[in-house]
């Protein structure tokens, strides 16, 4: 009885008890085999992480802007909705940098389909959720801390960047839930 | 000082021949009835926010929604639970053993640390000073009072878990217990230490940033208390230790409450008790290692740690569930089938006592946290898988089904027996109880259902408007999505109406049930040193 | 009076003792979640963004 005091009660297990315990112990061993090799495929949470502060992230991300950013026809740089449109190097080129703030991605990213993009990603104050809609893949981004994903599209198309960590709000228009942002998956 | 200096402070159960102090009632009094207060606060929170998530309904402007959130989870997982598991606590050592329990004066003033910790952090909420939601994550800041109450809640939670494990000792010392611990009490001593944990990584989270939070007028600038920044992910390492090893409290205590119901509604016995105490021993050893499965997507981290950690150490601790997966019901079917309900495979299932709160309320608890939101748990913590569910609805689908449909819902079955047997009060509205526990398992099931696969498609946690109607651009979500959310609303109101009949029965009976006379009796320490 | 603990095996006793149990149960997490943690943010992941700008050449420099 749970509520009463047993005598000597560190006895062997029965039949049924070692079975059990046999069949919770490999269900469990195996398990816990299938994390590491699960992080021998190809699509795992990146480690590569840089300290910075807001500032210097900032700096770094203008500059990246400031060379990448798409311009039209006449060489006037292109904006949608008033965030910059950036055409991503391939990782072999160089580095992208996405910044997240209260309460907006920058800048629009333009990817091309099969490449692969180093993207450094932080946030210039609160703690942010970085959450690509629709293919649902989601990171933390915090201040002073850069987090560098690796990632390759595999399909043409517009995605969405949702905030999915709660950064405060001051009114309707500005807030955590009309935090978004834009990738764009180009051939 | 003697120990039968106590011996007039007892009195006998009549129904279980248990040796209660009744001072110590008074505390477990004390404990039980504010815990109710504060579900109460979470519950009117709960159906708000709800019928927000219904985009159709979108009840709450945006300011409320954020703060009732806020609100809601504060007051549900960490005032409600806690005060309940004090209440548990102090029933686990002093009444189960037939002991004194040690410090009145002591277990007094923990609670009014308690209670000042909660009032003050309610009301730092509700006047808008803290919305920041129960995590608080920096840099986000709340008034200095919300911490400093969360804080002081800790502190005297954290007392009185020592204060129980000094209670064990004195029992065994003064000689009112003699022997192993009873498997209830050893179930709640894993969850008291598993607390000490909790609540020491709490304060290793929130000190700094209450230091942080005060201003330059309070702490100026040069001096060492002075804290400019809080590192955000040394904070959510720190916090999770808190965090979710607060959940681990509530699973074991869960489990030894599982073993007790069992037991008072169908005589069950733990079939082996070496087997379940290596299990809760189990949990000691790994279960407060799976809160990194709220790092699994952050940066700075890496993935050995994550692995290792996130495995609860190569599964050790899922092992122990699995245990209690099998001797609970392993208990329940011998102690039915030597009744003679041998028919068939399953005769002493259906016969089992189902219109019997207690057992219902255990037997949709067992299935609803082991089944579902275990299951879940582990599901999520696994890396890969936590890349396309991290901060989706999928994460309070999941902990709902483990906080509410599991613990909850057991501390509710276990109240109908507190009220009479501790408390001393015949139950009111009792016939309503048998209904409360089904009206709250349906309800709650559908609203984790309908969270979860809101979260499958995409859907943000604690976000107002999936529908960004104020935003520059919009998200096309899948458009089941929105069907989903409705029945988050639906769940709630079914599960609020539960939650209101459980605290309608409690508070109607604890205050105007009719009184069962205590049988006062003298007690002496059975096992002291020189004892007859 | 016997001591009621005689003829227990050392596993009995060592599930009996609380302080073991909360030695192990504070140990446990407190090595592998929380020190390896703050190992893990503050010593071993602790590269800074400014030199590997200068070390891959970009946007180098403040």
């Amino acid at each position: 009885m749970p509520l009463e005091t047993p005598e000597k009660w560190y006895k062997p297990f029965n039949r049924e008890e070692r079975i059990w315990m046999a069949i919770i112990l490999v269900w469990g061993f195996i398990m816990f085999l299938m994390m590491p090799l699960g992080h021998l495929g190809k699509q795992n949470v990146s480690s590569e992480t840089y300290k910075t502060t807001p500032d210097e992230f900032r700096k770094t991300a203008d500059k990246f802007i400031e060379k990448y950013q798409v311009r039209d026809k006449d060489g006037k740089r292109v904006f949608r909705k008033g965030i910059a449109v950036v055409e991503a190097p391939e990782k072999e080129k160089g580095d992208a940098f996405l910044v997240a703030r209260s309460w907006q991605y920058y800048p629009i990213l333009v990817l091309r389909k099969n490449k692969t993009y180093r993207i450094h990603m932080s946030s210039l104050d609160l703690q942010h959720g970085f959450s690509l809609q629709p293919q649902n893949l989601n990171f933390q981004l915090l201040p002073y801390y850069d987090f560098v994903i690796t990632m390759s599209p595999t399909e043409t198309g517009t995605s969405y960047l949702i905030c999915n960590e709660y950064c405060g709000y001051v009114s309707k228009v500005q807030a955590h839930d009309t935090m978004i942002g834009q990738i764009i998956v180009k051939e | 000082m003697s120990a039968t200096d106590f011996s007039d402070q007892f009195r006998t159960c009549q129904t279980t021949g248990l040796k209660v102090h009744r001072p110590a009632q008074r505390l477990i009094w004390i404990n039980a009835v504010s815990a109710v207060v504060f579900l109460l606060i979470g519950g009117v929170m709960a159906i708000l926010i709800a019928l927000t998530k219904w985009q159709a309904i979108h009840l709450l402007e945006q300011d409320l929604f954020y703060r009732f959130v806020t609100a809601h989870g504060t007051n549900m997982l960490v005032f409600w639970i806690v005060f309940f598991e004090m209440a548990g606590l102090i029933f686990g050592s002093a009444v189960v053993l037939g002991s004194r329990f040690p410090g009145i004066a002591f277990g007094w003033f923990n609670w009014g640390l308690m209670i000042t910790g909660a009032v003050m952090v309610n009301v730092m909420m509700f006047t808008g000073k803290a919305d920041v939601m129960f995590t608080a994550y920096p840099p986000l800041k709340a008034h200095p009072l919300f911490y400093l109450g969360i804080i002081l809640f800790a502190v005297g939670a954290l007392l009185y878990c020592f204060q129980f494990l000094y209670a064990l000792v004195i029992a065994k010392k003064e000689g009112w217990h003699k022997g192993s611990l009873p498997l209830f009490t050893f179930g709640l001593l894993t969850a008291a230490i598993i607390a000490i944990w909790t609540l020491l990584s709490g304060a290793i989270a929130f000190v700094p940033t209450f230091l942080w939070s005060l201003p330059k007028t309070i702490i100026p600038d040069g001096s060492f208390l002075r804290i400019n920044q809080v590192d955000p992910e040394f904070f959510r390492i720190a916090f999770w230790g808190f965090g979710h090893s607060a959940q681990q409290i509530n699973l074991a205590a869960t489990v030894a409450i599982w073993y007790l119901l069992a037991h008072l509604t169908t005589g069950a016995k733990p079939v082996n008790q070496k087997m379940c105490r290596i299990a809760f021993v189990l949990y000691l050893l790994g279960i407060n290692l799976g809160s990194v499965h709220h790092n699994l997507v952050d940066p700075g981290l890496s993935a050995t740690y994550r692995i290792f950690n996130t495995s609860y150490l190569f599964y050790a601790a899922v092992i122990g569930s699995l245990i209690h997966a099998f001797s609970l019901p392993a208990a329940v079917e011998t102690a039915q089938r030597s009744k003679g309900l041998t028919r068939g495979l399953f005769e002493w299932l259906t016969k089992a006592p189902w219109s019997h709160p207690g057992f219902s309320g255990f037997a949709l608890s067992f299935v609803i946290f082991g089944f579902l939101g275990g299951v879940t748990g582990v599901i999520l913590s696994v890396e890969q898988l936590n890349m396309v569910s991290h901060n989706t609805l999928r994460v309070p689908g999941h902990f709902h089904m483990t906080v509410v449909g599991g613990t909850t819902l057991a501390f509710m079955a276990l109240t109908y027996y507190v009220i009479p047997l501790v408390l001393q009060r015949k139950l009111i509205g009792e016939k309503l109880a048998v209904y409360q526990t089904y009206i709250f398992a349906v309800g709650i099931t559908i609203v984790s259902a309908g969270m979860t696969f809101a979260g499958i498609m995409g859907a943000p946690r604690r976000h107002y408007d999936i529908e960004m109607s104020n935003a520059v651009f919009q998200f096309p979500y899948a458009t089941a999505i929105k069907p989903m959310l409705s029945l988050v609303g639906i769940g709630a109101i079914i599960a609020a109406t539960g939650l209101f009949i459980f605290i309608g029965i409690a508070v109607l009976s604890v205050f105007f049930g009719e009184k069962i006379e205590p049988k006062v009796e003298k007690h002496v320490p059975p096992h002291a040193a020189g004892a007859a | 009076m016997s001591d009621s603990n005689d003829g227990v095996s050392l596993g009995q006793k060592m599930m009996d003792n609380i302080f073991f149990l909360l030695a192990i149960g504070i140990a446990f997490p407190g090595i592998f979640y929380f020190a390896w943690g703050l190992l893990e943010i503050f010593l071993f992941n602790n590269k800074q963004l400014s030199d590997y700008l200068i070390q891959t050449g970009q946007f180098g420099g403040k």
